[in-house]
């Protein structure tokens, strides 16, 4: 069947709109996005000799980056998924009591901790360091409540210390999407499965996790994939001997001014994150699944 | 006692901040029962079933199944099963695993389990739709399901929050029976809230007519029909022509014509109930409460006829008629004068309400 001229010009006439006004975040997202993107793509697979960049194709980058680099990948990686995971699951907790539990406190509360979000991310960094250091004021409370005689060494510097300012940073991001879907959740629902005869644990595996399972996702995507992507972190409250794999790219493209490696080097953690995130996609639309 | 109660409430009572929902409640309903719940959007009857069913903790009074006090029990531990008015469907889940959900946690057989989920949809006819996500259903679909996920548990104490509001003239005549039958079949106690009068009236054998967090009126329909306590409660229920009067001396007199209407008790201001279909009409003004016709309505098989007549006092006040359209007067049309008469027992006298 054909259709009449009037609607097919209707139809090219709204086209040509949406195109429009696509342009503008298109033409950002080609030119500051993926066009550096793919020129760093290129030049991962190009050799670095003394001072210069020469065009070649070879895997040799990315053998140093899984060979030399390969324990901190998997360390990086580790943190990530620890840090992902205890944030999600806290600003889950946080989300649920803000929606069910705390009434009309809870918006208050909401307010308060995306506030942080407005104390830049070094900010949050140095007050980490002042509360976990040797004259810090857990020292101090520590030592005033008379629990230890000297400063606890074993605060800051460490992959702890590294867990706990991550976690704090990014808590706020991932309750967002967290209390988003909470908010958007039908009380009823929840009364419906306890009525049904489910207990207040099964009433959350069953209904109310598969129903924000999305939400979950993101949140914990973002805090996996910026935890592992880190280098400012560790560098100020982790020790030299866990830096993570964000560290090491960073020397590459400054220090050792060897920009096909470090390309390689963000292009493989790229890929194992997408290969984790992947994964944890399935495994959750597997585990959290209507039955 | 013949039937103890199966479902007692003490006292029960609802606070909002210092809005009281729920004033304190007293009933008493039996195992067999199928008991209505009326009243005015806004007057507790959702918060007084999500206080049964547990999901709204009282301020205070008790609530027992079966002697039992659950009152401090969660919804998961109580006997009872509950249609929400919102519906609360499983959104993620498909028709039939919404229905099957209560029996899974019962680690029924699963042949059983289908079995009895089939046999539930083929009564709320939705067999068709068993595996369409129950997201993507009609209002009256939705309901549906949230009836069949309810009464598949056969609870003793089954809630429906208004459970057919959503549905059509057809498939709630066809839903009356099923309930009906549902009832006579599993038994326990039914409690519906309603705001079909006609509906509580084909259901139910006891109804509770509720205003302002408060019961105003607990008996069998026809009792509550017949015999209204109050203005609010013969409003409610049914047609009902409140004719302000003065009771005088014992007796009371409507208006021009009618006779006078024997009241014993003091002098006080009343309200006289007439139902519109205890009142005949009889042409020119003879003896009779004497009228003129403001208008007549067709209603299908019967008309409503709007009359004017004058209190004792002289001020106007309307009075309506439904009659069968064969008995009405030849020549009533629009200002037509007519006598209004009816039986000798049917007025009722009522306090003066609002
Ligand atoms: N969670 C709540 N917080 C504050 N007030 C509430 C709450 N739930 C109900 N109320 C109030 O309690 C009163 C009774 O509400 P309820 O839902 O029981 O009415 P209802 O009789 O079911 O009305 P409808 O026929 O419209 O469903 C209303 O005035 C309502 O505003
Ligand atoms: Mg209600």
């Amino acid at each position: 069947m054909r259709m009449p001229d009037a609607e097919r010009a209707q139809l090219r006439r709204e086209g040509l709109k949406t195109a429009l006004l696509m342009a503008p975040a298109v033409i950002v997202f080609i030119g500051l996005f993926v066009a550096p993107l793919a020129w760093f793509f290129v030049q991962s697979f190009w050799r670095n000799a003394t001072f210069r960049v020469v065009p070649d194709f070879q895997f040799g980058n990315y053998a140093t980056a899984f060979r030399d680099y390969g324990g901190v990948l998997l360390r990086t990686l580790g943190t990530g998924l620890e840090v992902g995971g205890i944030t999600t699951v806290l600003a889950f907790f946080f989300a649920y009591a803000v929606r069910f539990a705390l009434g009309r406190a809870g918006p208050l509360i909401l307010v308060i901790a995306l506030t942080t979000l407005f104390g830049g991310y070094v900010v949050k960094v140095y007050a980490w360091r002042s509360l976990l250091g040797l004259d810090g004021i857990l020292n101090g409370a520590l030592m005033a409540a008379g629990l230890t005689d000297a400063p606890v060494e074993a605060l800051l510097f460490n992959a702890g210390a590294v867990t706990v300012t991550l976690t704090h940073y990014l808590l706020p991001l991932a309750i967002l999407p967290l209390y988003g879907a909470l908010a958007d959740m039908d009380e009823t629902v929840i009364a419906a499965a306890r009525d049904s005869g489910a207990s207040a644990p099964r009433t959350m595996f069953d209904i109310v996790l598969p129903q924000i399972r999305p939400a979950l996702i993101a949140s914990f995507a973002m805090s996996f994939l910026l935890a592992a992507g880190d280098y400012v972190t560790p560098a100020l409250v982790g020790s030299p001997g866990n830096a993570m794999y964000g560290n090491f790219i960073q020397s590459q493209f400054g220090l050792r001014m060897n920009t096909p490696l470090g390309a390689a080097m963000s292009f493989s953690l790229l890929g194992c994150c997408l290969l984790i995130l992947a994964t944890v996609w399935l495994v959750m639309r597997r585990v959290l699944r209507a039955r | 006692m013949a039937a103890a109660s199966l479902l007692e409430l003490r006292g029960l009572t609802r606070r909002y901040g210092t809005m009281t929902a729920v004033q304190p409640i007293d009933l008493a309903i039996r195992e067999n029962d199928f008991f209505a719940i009326l009243g005015p959007s806004g007057c507790g009857k959702t918060t007084l079933l999500r206080m049964i069913g547990g999901f709204v903790q009282p301020s205070d009074g008790y609530v027992l199944i079966g002697g039992r006090d659950v009152t401090r029990l969660p919804p998961d531990k109580r006997p009872t099963g509950m249609v929400f008015q919102n519906y609360g469907l499983f959104s993620h889940m498909t028709v039939r695993q919404n229905v099957a959900y209560g029996l899974r946690l019962r680690r029924r057989p699963r042949a059983e389990i289908g079995a009895e989920v089939e046999r539930m949809l083929d009564l709320v006819h939705l067999s068709p739709y068993a595996d369409r996500p129950a997201k993507d259903l009609s209002g009256g679909q939705k309901q549906r399901v949230a009836l069949a996920r309810a009464l598949i548990l056969k609870p003793k104490v089954l809630l429906l929050d208004e459970p057919l509001a959503a549905l059509d003239l057809q498939l709630r005549k066809a839903m009356h029976q099923e309930l009906l039958a549902i009832h006579e079949a599993i038994g326990g106690t039914f409690i519906l809230v309603s705001h079909d009068q006609t509906e509580v009236m084909t259901l139910a054998n006891r109804v509770a007519v509720m205003s302002g967090g408060r019961v105003a009126q607990e008996g069998s329909p026809t009792e509550i029909y017949d015999r209204p306590a109050d203005p609010f409660v013969a409003r409610f229920i049914g047609d009902a022509n409140l004719l302000p009067a003065r009771r005088t001396g014992g007796v009371i007199l409507l208006g021009d014509g009618a006779p006078p209407i024997p009241s014993p008790g003091a002098d006080a201001a009343v309200d006289v109930m007439l139902r519109p279909e205890a009142l005949r009409l009889v042409a020119g003004h003879g003896s009779g409460l004497r009228a003129y016709i403001e208008q007549v309505v067709f209603q299908g098989s019967h008309v409503r006829v709007h009359c004017l007549a004058k209190q004792a006092g002289g001020a106007e006040m309307r009075v309506t008629a439904t009659l069968g359209r064969d008995v009405l007067p030849a020549g009533s049309g629009q200002g037509a004068a007519v006598s209004i008469t009816w039986a000798e027992g049917a007025p009722l006298v009522l306090p003066a309400g609002a």
